[in-house]
């Protein structure tokens, strides 16, 4: 059933709310703890007369548009509901039920495939809370619970681009071999011109597609494995955030190319061999083949503000890689430094008087 | 069978250990001065004594004469042994300087054993400038050559320990050791906790920019159609690695051992 543009899933028994499970891949209710696969809830919805989002469904007209921002009604409680013009699917703040926001996910604006949520919200804790194992800098003020209970799950859109690029690099090599003879040390070095000419492929080199998020923070939670990508069904994103993008493929594609352009430099550099040193100076490099694809990717984000600065820690929803902008507690840097500098002349005082100088 | 081949060597080492402390006369070692070569007459022995005394007194060093003539053997492990098994030298590191002097057919050879503290006040570049004073005199004969040697002792004692041992000193077995580094210590272990302290701050970087896209490449994809290398230029260039070693040293003092197992320092030559 969808209510004045948002859209929400139902269960076939109770009529309850649906969430997407991470764990079991399948949607539980939460009021009569039903589990169904998506085959059963595709089923319902076309029984219940919810149509699947695509490319050719049509836009539907927000209620109101205030400042940018759009008003949606729950429909699970009728009441208002605010989103950004990038937020395809928010939650109701007051029945906290998920709204798919259709008319993010229609048009030029419907992903093609999903990586659905393999890891849940206990997951993404618990990996934040396993963050400071090692990190004996990390301030105290990260592991309070009450930040990281504010961990969101965040299907955040990514351009995926296929690139083929051809070219050539030429570069100056040194082959050094040094000897002795009597009282010297010899050293020859041979300079050469090299060059290397040749072709390859690179295969959904991701970029996200939203400027509300760090392009470093979403790099550092790569790789994401593409063989769990599904074809897109909105059913997906109950239970969580999801935004649409605001960033264009071909504006996107800027990042994605210059990683290609440096992985090919890299991977013909790498054809150089038998010399003590490389330099390559000058490249000439062309993408043939440029193929993009718009996809969700499941990410688990946290915001902590620390003294003034926000800091984002992220996961990755899939592999559970986390990442985070960690500050330094100053007061342990000194102390820290303090310990080993005393430690490191004691040690060495002991060894010193073990051996008898 | 091992039992027995352990006890022969035991037996061989202590055989070995009294040969060595009879090979060397017991003395009384208030005398300070052994004209066994018979180079001096009495009076310049007396005289020898009462400088001998004075150097004692205001160093705190003991000193020690042996002469010998047309002695064959080690003049160095002589006056080493001499001196350790006598029981020479002041206080618990047995500080002291002895001299041996030997004359045979072609002149006097001189070898001067230091013990203990004096190890540090008398380096190699002082034991040398000393045998220099003592080669300078031999002319005027065996009292004049010993003369030099007590004077020119005396004379560096005055100076205090020199630059070249500062950073050493005798422990208490008597054996020369250097210093504690403690600055260059201090300057490693501000080295290691700086170093760990960036590793753990690196740590909590875990943000980071991609380059390059290596883990999106098609390896089967990768085709190089092109490959040329070009001679362009060669250059040879040479440095001089010769290098000299000094061991045995501690310090700017050349250390070697008697058969006691105590160290000592000093020198000798043919004067």
């Amino acid at each position: 059933m969808s209510s004045k543009g948002t859209m929400d899933h139902k269960c076939p028994n109770c009529a309850a709310v649906l969430k997407f499970n991470p764990h079991g891949q399948n949607w539980v209710c939460e009021y009569c703890k039903s589990k169904f696969t998506k085959q059963e809830v595709d089923d319902y919805e076309k029984i219940r007369g919810v149509e699947e989002l695509t490319e050719d469904t049509e836009e539907v007209e927000e209620e109101t548009n205030w400042e940018g921002a759009s008003i949606y009604t729950c429909p699970n409680c009728g009441a208002e509901i605010v989103a950004d013009e990038t937020t395809s699917a928010t939650f109701c703040v007051y029945c906290k039920n998920t709204a798919i926001l259709k008319n993010k996910l229609v048009g030029k604006f419907n992903p093609s495939q999903i990586i659905p949520f393999h890891k849940t919200k206990e997951d993404a804790i618990l990996a934040f809370k396993n963050l400071k194992k090692g990190r004996p800098l990390m301030p105290n003020f990260f592991n309070d619970s009450k930040n990281i209970e504010e961990i969101k799950g965040i299907y955040i859109p990514f351009w995926l681009y296929d690139y083929t690029i051809s070219g050539d690099i030429v570069a100056n090599a040194n082959r050094v071999t040094t000897w002795r003879s009597g009282d010297y040390q010899y050293t020859r070095t041979d300079t050469y011109l090299v060059t290397r000419a040749g072709s390859m492929s690179f295969k959904r080199i991701p970029v996200d597609g939203s400027t509300h998020f760090n392009n470093d923070i979403m790099n550092s939670i790569e790789p994401f494995d593409y063989r769990g990508l599904s074809k897109f069904n909105h059913s997906y994103l109950s239970g969580f955030l999801a935004e649409k993008y605001n960033v264009d493929a071909s504006e996107a594609s800027k990042d994605a190319s210059n990683r290609a352009k440096e992985s090919t430099t890299n991977t013909l550099k790498s054809d150089i061999h038998g010399y003590t040193s490389v330099m390559v100076t000058n490249q000439n490099l062309n993408i043939n083949n440029v193929n993009s694809n718009y996809v969700l990717l499941p990410v688990w984000l946290l915001n902590i503000k620390y003294k003034g600065k926000i800091r984002t820690f992220a996961m990755n929803g899939q592999t559970g890689k986390i990442i985070g902008d960690i500050p330094i507690d100053i007061k342990k840097v000194i102390l820290y430094w303090i310990g080993i500098f005393i430690l490191t002349i004691i040690v060495i005082y002991i060894g010193w008087m073990i051996v008898g100088a | 069978m091992k039992k027995i081949r352990y006890l022969l060597i035991i037996i061989i080492l202590s055989l070995a250990f009294i040969s060595n402390c009879w090979a060397v006369e017991s003395v009384n070692i208030n005398l300070k001065i052994y004209d066994y070569g018979d180079l001096l007459t009495d009076e310049e022995e007396k005289e020898i004594k009462t400088s001998i005394d004075e150097y004692i007194d205001e160093y705190n060093f003991d000193m020690v004469i042996v002469t010998q003539k047309d002695y064959i053997g080690d003049l160095r492990a002589y006056g080493q042994d001499f001196y350790d098994y006598n029981d020479f030298g002041m206080g618990t590191t047995k500080d002291g300087i002895l001299l041996v002097l030997n004359v045979d057919n072609e002149g006097p050879i001189a070898e001067i054993v230091t013990t203990g503290e004096a190890i540090r006040m008398y380096d190699d570049s002082r034991i040398d400038s000393i045998l220099t004073g003592m080669s300078n005199a031999k002319y005027l004969g065996s009292k004049a050559i010993i003369m030099s040697f007590i004077e020119d002792s005396s004379r560096f004692a005055s100076y205090g320990i020199p630059s070249s041992n500062k950073n050493i000193h005798i422990d208490k077995d008597g054996n020369p050791r250097p210093n504690f580094p403690l600055t260059t210590v201090i300057v490693i272990a501000i080295i290691i906790s700086t170093i760990a302290i960036a590793i753990m701050v690196r740590k909590n970087k875990m943000v980071r920019k991609a380059h390059d896209a290596d883990s999106y490449l098609v390896k089967q994809s990768v085709n190089i159609y092109n490959r040329s290398d070009q001679f362009l230029t060669t250059h040879t260039s040479r440095v001089n690695v010769s290098s000299s070693s000094s061991g045995g040293r501690v310090g700017g003092s050349s250390i070697s051992h008697g058969s006691s197992g105590r160290s000592h320092g000093g020198g000798g030559r043919r004067l």
